[in-house]
């Protein structure tokens, strides 16, 4: 989880930018945590913990204001937390699926 | 007179892999080949095989901007060099652009100097259009439509990954250039006579700059093309940039970030191509070409190409940052070789 928490703040500053998202991007210092702040006010806490297998997990966190007590959801890698991420932040963001051509290339 | 083809095309298009297959044939003997490369490490002139009389020239940062001194200058070493019989007497030259180029600027370059225009002549302008992707970034790069205006000859290329017939992008192509003999080349496969053949009048360096045929294409001015300090034609959302990792990649990890990539990046992942050392088969690399969301199988070599036996990703984007790609392969490999550890039985690689 070093690497996680090395890396955090790269990856998500990078991943909104990728999204054409503003958002001002909080890191902790003594953990893997950090908040994600949009204009509109609306603030995301992305945390990765350890996870029942023995690896981590990610967990997006938000305040439900109808319950006023955060929501969590966990997600099983960074690909998935990321995809949850865009879905919050940039719904409109088209996202295009991996297509592997049929043949090798020549090189 | 030593007859000199440019060979230009979008990023991804297929430029090297044509090169390549013509570099092959025997009719192509004696060919003296410029790649000119737009990014901080250059891999085509490591993937372009040639026979012992073909030999590469590398130039990087790019041709039709800052450096045309630099094409100028080589050119000269070259010819300097095969009088003094330190090279082979190579017979014609191949010049490959980067996919950024404007190559009008280029052909410019080539007839305005005296001393090359007594030994060299411009004998065709060859632009690959990729199939699949050609009428997007047609549509939105100015530099391919540039491509396809100046082109001598159009090689389609991909046409095995199209199930239509192509009519909206052949349309496109022939507003911009209604004359250019059409060919098409799947995985770089066409006759060089073709291409190369017998030498064409020579080609006006001119007569592309302010064309009618450029509607809806900004023309660039050539303040912009000389300009050192200011931004490039190619405008600063495109950049270029290299990721260098000693550590191997777990083959699934490629994968994941492959998929990554494609998915947050689409369309502005201009072009990706790299070899990478993979952790289940380190001796034979991996080669990988991407072109927005769309990749190739890796190729796998039966060698590494140099003594370099690093893995180097070379990226060409619009608003991508080169720490989130560092990032994201970090943590994708951290993931991946956390679960190899805790399922020792996964992650074999097929080949």
């Amino acid at each position: 989880m070093d690497c996680v928490e090395r890396h955090l703040k790269d990856l998500l500053e990078g991943a909104v930018m990728a999204w054409d998202v503003v958002a001002d991007i909080t890191v902790s210092n003594d953990s893997p945590e950090a908040q994600v702040s949009v204009a509109d006010g609306a603030a995301i806490q992305v945390t990765c913990e350890p996870g029942p297998a023995g690896g981590w997990q990610w967990v997006l966190s938000r305040l439900n204001e109808e319950i006023e007590q955060p929501q969590r959801r966990l997600y099983p890698s960074v690909l998935t937390m990321l995809r949850a991420l865009r879905e919050e932040l940039a719904p409109e963001h088209r996202a295009y699926g991996l297509v592997i051509t049929s043949k090798s290339s020549s090189l | 007179m030593i007859p000199v083809t440019v060979l230009t095309g979008f990023l991804g298009s297929g430029k090297t892999t044509l090169l390549s297959h013509l570099l092959r044939h025997p009719d192509m003997g004696r060919t003296a080949v410029i790649i000119n490369e737009f990014g901080e490490m250059g891999l085509d002139h490591e993937l372009v095989e040639t026979s012992e009389e073909d030999f590469v020239e590398l130039t990087t940062g790019c041709l039709c901007c800052r450096l045309r001194d630099d094409l100028v200058l080589t050119l000269h070493d070259l010819l300097a060099r095969r009088r003094r019989e330190e090279v082979t007497a190579f017979e014609q030259i191949v010049i490959e652009t980067t996919g950024l180029a404007d190559p009008a600027p280029i052909l410019q370059t080539l007839a305005s100097d005296v001393a090359l225009a007594e030994t060299l002549k411009l004998a065709n302008v060859v632009t690959t259009v990729d199939a699949l992707l050609g009428l997007e970034t047609l549509t939105r790069f100015s530099e391919s439509a540039r491509q396809v205006a100046v082109a001598d000859k159009l090689v389609l290329t991909k046409t095995d990954l199209v199930d239509d017939d192509g009519q909206r992008l052949l349309s496109n192509v022939r507003k911009l250039n209604p004359w250019a003999p059409l060919h098409s080349a799947v995985n770089g496969r066409i006759a060089p006579s073709l291409l190369m053949g017998s030498t064409q009048e020579q080609v006006d360096p001119l007569r592309w700059l302010g064309q009618s045929v450029f509607d809806g294409v900004q023309p660039k001015s050539a303040q912009q093309n000389t300009n050192d300090s200011g931004p490039g034609p190619h405008g600063s959302a495109i950049e270029t940039f290299s990721i260098v990792r000693n550590r191997p990649l777990c083959a699934v990890t490629l994968t994941l970030l492959l998929q990554a990539l494609s998915e947050h990046c689409g369309a502005n992942l201009l072009r990706l191509k790299g070899i990478v050392k993979i952790e289940e088969d380190p001796e034979h690399p991996a080669v990988i070409h991407g072109v927005q969301h769309v990749f190739h199988p890796p190729t796998w070599l039966d060698h590494w190409p140099s003594s370099d036996r690093r893995s180097r990703l070379v990226f060409i984007v619009k608003t991508i940052q080169p720490t989130w790609v560092n990032a994201l392969i970090e943590t994708l490999d951290a993931e991946v070789r956390q679960l190899n550890n805790s399922q020792p039985n996964k992650g074999a690689i097929g080949r």
